[in-house]
């Protein structure tokens, strides 16, 4: 084995790399303050117009409402779910349990289309189609397999002797759970809630299957907005959701590292 | 009225039961059976060990007795009280694991505490019985520590402090040391025994040491195969063990093949069948007169080594074959006429046996133990 080495080349290939990542999501943010009706680039001086279009036309305000409402409880309920689920199946450790957490994974090895698919036919049935509690239990689900992998990644550096110690110190099960086992995997369930919640805040498939005509999320308004005219408001509302989600994941790096100085401090 | 009279006594019998009884537990895991038939009794304040190589199902035992387990025939009983359906968080038995499992999000106090917070134990009482129990294990200035800022030693203290600040009815350690390095661990049985001393409480131990067991404890059970082997305390198993694998766990033995014939509970070596000298005989309570062969376990420190000739009783010729050297003692192989090896423990006196010399072993009087399945 030898070393790569730090050539010119090389990290120009690495700039390159990160520039075609990043770039294009970036583009959005002067796009949303050109002075034009249309999406183009501002060319003479900027304007806050379509910033706020984006805060006072209620369609837009009742997307970011409806996006609001179903990630946070779509993420509670998978938060809840994925978390027993995680340490029940570490509590088990054997084969079956390593069955259910594969399980547990396929909605992320799923094609979304094909699940969205399923999902619709399914809720033509149960009548759930256009409504917002369909497309929670719709997001509960994607966004399980998030929170059963952090969960259980904390949940391995765990000591299994930990449950059998509270217990024999008097404590029940839900006790345990509740003192000795979520407090030392919460870096996991939080980390895995961030993730759930962002899948759902940006989730476009399954929300136009089973949306129909009654629910517009941030994700769907867009999607309609670039089909039918270019409204720069789309480019504002773009970078809302990018600055929003860099928030969430800034807020999650700064927990992560706050926790890592604690510990290297401790040790 | 029979009948009724015999269950009538039996609970009488029951009620009148101090301590931990395990009365006739079997246990099996699928079709496996880890415990036969297993039963001991733990008489309150008692230092008891539970010994065995791994698989022998003293861990199982202890789990069942901890409540993680539940026994499929059979009870255990706790003053007379059948623990039977009760989950381990209502049976008040403070419990010592082999990781130490410490809470790691809490700190050495809050572990401590822990027991208490569950018990609705008020704040200042709290806190009092937390430093009682931090000095009782000498760890008093490190209450603040979180455990993972501590060593293994001390973890194991803050354990032991969290397993007993509850005042439990019995305090069951599995293999609580065997993750220490050998001086801590030596220190550490030495603070056990101490504990023991002064909390008049039941201790349930279980290891795989058996030095540690025998330091430890004052009584000891050894099961084998899911089944106690023998019951008794240190002394007792060390000195008269019961059947080959007793005397073959318990430190070293010789294996003495014999022949001859039981008379009146006493059994009279042949002259042909047995490698002495003067046929010996021995205490063999038990067995039927006649005709019977068995195997006699004597252990190497209880003999002497002798000029050929010299020397009268229990004595054995051979030549000596190995002499190894460890300081305090000199481990000496004999092969005997028959060709079988003979092993001897002396204490170091400055003479050291030569390879090939013919020498005379003079056994201890009552150091022939016969074995029950020889």
């Amino acid at each position: 084995m030898h070393t790569l080495k730090r050539s010119g080349a090389t990290l120009a290939l690495a700039w390159m790399v990160l520039s075609f990542l990043l770039l294009p999501a970036f583009v959005v943010f002067p796009v949303s303050l050109t002075t034009t009706r249309y999406l183009s680039l501002p060319r003479d001086g900027v304007s806050f117009q379509h910033w706020r279009t984006l805060f006072t036309d209620p369609a837009w305000m009742s997307g970011i409402w409806e996006s609001l409402v179903i990630a946070t409880v779509s993420t509670a309920i998978a938060v809840a779910a994925g978390t027993l689920c995680a340490i029940g199946c570490w509590r088990l450790g054997t084969r079956v349990a390593e069955q259910v957490r594969a399980a547990m994974i396929l909605p992320l090895m799923v094609p979304t289309i094909v699940y969205a698919l399923g999902i619709y036919r399914l809720y033509v049935e149960l009548d759930l189609v256009g409504t917002m509690l369909g497309v929670i239990l719709a997001h509960a689900v994607t966004g399980l397999p998030y929170v059963v992998l952090t969960v259980t990644a904390s949940l391995s550096n765990l000591d299994p002797a930990l449950e059998k110690a509270a217990r024999s110190l008097g404590a029940n099960v839900p006790q345990t759970l509740a003192r000795v086992i979520v407090p030392n995997v919460l870096p996991g369930v939080l980390s895995g809630a961030i993730f759930a919640f962002i899948h759902s805040w940006d989730e476009l498939v399954i929300v136009i299957f089973i949306g129909g005509r009654a629910l517009f999320t941030l994700p769907r308004l867009m999607w309609d907005g670039i089909n039918e005219n270019l409204d720069p408001a789309i480019a504002a509302v773009a970078s809302a959701l990018i600055l929003f989600t860099l928030v969430v994941l800034l807020v999650e790096l700064g927990l992560r590292a706050r926790r890592e100085r604690r510990d290297g401090g401790a040790a | 009225m029979d009948m009724n009279l015999g269950a009538g006594a039996g609970t009488a019998d029951q009620a009148a039961e101090t301590g931990l009884v395990v009365d006739r537990v079997v246990k099996h895991y699928g079709r496996v059976e880890v415990l036969h038939d297993v039963s001991l009794g733990i008489e309150p304040g008692r230092f008891v060990t539970l010994l065995g190589p791994s698989g022998s199902g003293k861990s199982t035992l202890l789990m069942c007795i901890a409540g993680f387990e539940e026994v499929g025939a059979g009870d255990i009983r706790l003053d007379g009280r059948s623990l039977r359906g009760l989950p381990p968080e209502k049976r008040d038995f403070g419990m010592v694991f082999q990781g130490y499992a410490l809470f790691p999000h809490l700190t050495v106090a809050e572990n401590i505490a822990f027991p208490l917070r569950i018990r609705g134990v008020g704040r200042a009482e709290r806190e009092s019985r937390v430093r009682a129990a931090l000095s009782m294990v000498r760890m008093d200035g490190l209450a603040d520590r979180l455990p993972r800022q501590i060593s293994g030693g001390q973890q194991q203290r803050v354990a032991l402090a969290r397993a007993i600040v509850f005042e439990p009815r019995v305090l069951l350690l599995d293999e609580p040391l065997s993750a220490l390095d050998r001086g801590l661990r030596a220190e550490m049985q030495e603070e056990l025994k101490r504990l023991h001393g002064e909390l008049a409480l039941s201790f349930i131990y279980v290891t795989h040491d058996q030095e540690e067991a025998l330091f430890l404890s004052d009584k000891v059970a050894i099961l084998n195969f899911g089944r106690i082997q023998q019951v008794g305390d240190p002394a007792t198993l060390y000195s008269r063990p019961v059947n080959r694998f007793v005397a073959g766990f318990l430190g070293r033995s010789n294996l003495i093949e014999l022949s001859g014939r039981v008379i009146s509970g006493v059994f009279i070596a042949d002259p042909a069948g047995s490698p002495f000298a003067v046929p010996p005989r021995l205490e063999a309570p038990g067995r039927d007169d006649g005709p019977c062969r068995l195997t006699a376990c004597h252990r190497p420190e209880r003999a002497q080594l002798a000029a050929p000739g010299e020397g009268e009783g229990l004595a054995l010729d051979g030549e000596i074959a190995q002499v190894a050297y460890h300081g305090t003692t000199l481990e000496v192989a004999l092969r005997l006429a028959d060709g079988s090896a003979f092993h001897v423990s002396l204490l170091n006196r400055g003479v050291l046996p030569q390879r090939g010399e013919r020498a005379r072993v003079l056994l201890d009087p009552g150091s022939l133990v016969p074995l029950a399945d020889g």
